[in-house]
């Protein structure tokens, strides 16, 4: 069974998403609070890429619906992202990918889900889940060390903030979430018959930023509940991952709705409806 | 680094966790979009959707009751599980009978497998079942009882090897303090152990009854229906998948930033 003709190479994405995805951890080489926002910001290609792998997988009819392919995606991911923050991202991000083919695998041989290519597409979606927590999450931090002084494993001082940020606080549970629902949403609204990659997609923009933002929140309540010390810069730059979130986010729904409306057959204003007396 | 002995229990005991998942969930009387529109039996949500509502309750249960030994933990974690699948199952049949006038009924057997009651007659022709009959309610309280169970059983070990490891060298652990009542007192500062434990038995719970909604693929009765011979190969794979990621969570309670964090914090008491 061949698939259909898309406007952008799926391997392509796949490469874009795990470059952004790993450059967004390991940016807090740095060592500055820009780090986090930039992280941040670089969470939204990869979402688009999860989003096209939802895309793919839950084309051919999973039977449950496509939000079960998000929740899966984002339970292998944390599992993976968690790790990989004590050790190393990309360590992570391997882990994330084998865990994903073994899933694939063992689903596949005893034919559970007789999907053509399916650990390559649960491949996929661990990694980008796993890369999708992992930038969230040093978005919220901060900024995230990967630079050891000495040895293989990152710093301590990253997992203490984490800790603070994400357990402590429950954020945790909607970064999660969020992770989820931006992975599932984009297939979830655009699927039906006239679908088509290029509108799917701009959904995932929409939904990059609603990430985006809601990490911006979990940034500024972090430092107003635990205040810890840091620099100056640490609550305009949660500010401003918000704004960025929300231009994201705006840019996103507004070339949305252009495609929407040159695509669709008519878009026609039906003026508000008349009150009607009983 | 943990002892072996710990390793392996953790491993054993979410392995043994998410089979437990999975045969609940095949248990479970899901209906999906269907049995919203009365055309097919079961509650009217998809098998992830219940699995998961079933495994944080039993959750939540688990978190209130992180003191005692963990066979009180698994089978109260059980118990409120089956409870609220019971109020779902009953609060689905109410609106099925009272508010659209439809009797419940079963397609694939004759007579209801438990009361042996003719249940066939009642079926309207084009559809596969409506609401939830006594047998689908048994089966669907059998179902829960065993998720909760998997999901307390996930959630016990991450907690507790977490929280001794906060307390004492991660080597010392000894494997039966996992398994009975914990001796010492728990702080506020702890809660985020509670976190910890909770999304990752979270994401086992999606891992695997993922797996059995996909074995599923949408509809199923009871233990009865032709679709619960797929069971076995299906908890095989749950047991297959658990051990992988059950494998990332015992990496991350055995790295070494991991435990310092626990120790500056379980250092204060």
């Amino acid at each position: 069974m061949s698939e259909k003709k898309v406007t952008i190479d799926p391997n392509k994405l796949m490469v874009v998403g795990i470059v952004c995805g790993l450059v967004g951890v390991y940016l807090g080489v740095i060592r500055s609070e820009v780090a986090g926002l930039i992280s941040g910001v670089l969470a939204v290609p990869v979402v688009i890429w999860g989003a096209d792998a939802v895309r793919r997988i839950a084309s051919y009819g999973l039977g449950t619906g496509v939000p079960s392919i998000g929740n899966l995606s984002s339970g292998m991911g944390v599992l993976a992202a968690l790790v990989g923050l004590a050790y190393q991202p990309i360590l992570g991000v391997v882990l994330a990918a084998l865990a994903g083919v073994i899933y694939g695998v063992f689903v596949a041989k005893f034919k559970i889900l007789e999907i053509p290519r399916l650990p390559r597409y649960t491949t996929e979606l661990a990694m980008a889940a796993c890369l999708i927590i992992m930038c969230l999450t040093s978005s919220v931090i901060g900024y995230y060390n990967p630079m050891p002084e000495s040895g293989f494993i990152a710093p301590a001082e990253n997992f203490e903030n984490i800790f603070q940020a994400l357990f402590a606080t429950g954020f945790i549970a909607a970064i999660f979430w969020m992770t989820s629902v931006s992975i599932l949403h984009p297939f979830n609204a655009g699927l039906g018959v006239g679908e088509r990659q290029g509108r799917t997609l701009q959904i995932g923009i929409v939904t990059g930023g609603m990430a985006l933002t809601l990490a911006g929140i979990a940034r500024v309540g972090y430092l107003v509940m635990f205040s810890p010390e840091t620099s100056p810069m640490a609550f305009p730059l949660g500010y401003a991952t918000i704004a960025a979130g929300a231009i994201v986010w705006i840019v996103g729904i507004v070339v949305l709705v252009r495609t929407a409306s040159r695509e669709a057959a008519a878009a026609l204003w039906t003026g508000i409806p008349p009150k009607t007396k009983k | 680094m943990l002892g072996i002995e710990t390793i392996i229990l953790t491993l054993l005991m979410i392995g043994i966790g998410g089979v437990l998942i999975c045969t609940g969930v095949f248990f479970m009387p899901v209906g999906g979009a269907p049995a919203a529109m009365s055309t097919a039996t079961g509650i009217a949500t998809g098998c992830e959707m219940m699995a998961t509502g079933a495994g944080i309750t039993g959750l939540l249960m688990s978190a209130a009751l992180y003191g005692q030994p963990s066979y009180i933990i698994a089978l109260n974690a059980g118990i409120s599980s089956a409870i609220m699948m019971c109020v779902t199952m009953f609060v689905a049949n109410l609106v099925v009978v009272f508010g659209k006038g439809v009797p419940p009924a079963l397609a694939t057997v004759d007579r209801d497998p438990v009361t042996k009651e003719p249940v066939k007659p009642y079926v309207t022709p084009g559809t596969v079942g409506h609401g939830v009959p006594t047998a689908s309610f048994v089966s669907g309280f059998i179902g829960a009882f065993l998720g909760g169970i998997g999901g307390a059983l996930t959630f016990i070990p991450i907690f507790r090897v977490a929280f001794y490891e906060s307390l004492t060298p991660s080597a010392s652990i000894n494997p039966m303090e996992i398994l009975g009542p914990l001796g010492v007192r728990v702080g506020v500062e702890h809660v985020p152990l509670f976190v910890l434990a909770g999304i990752g038995a979270l994401a086992m719970y999606f891992v695997n009854a993922n797996i059995a909604a996909y074995s599923i693929r949408g509809v199923i009765e009871g233990w009865w229906d032709p679709k619960f011979k797929r069971l076995p190969k299906t908890a095989l794979t749950c047991f297959v998948a658990s051990l992988v990621f059950g494998t990332l969570v015992v990496l991350l309670l055995n790295s070494d930033s991991f435990i310092q964090v626990l120790h500056m914090i379980g250092g204060g008491s």
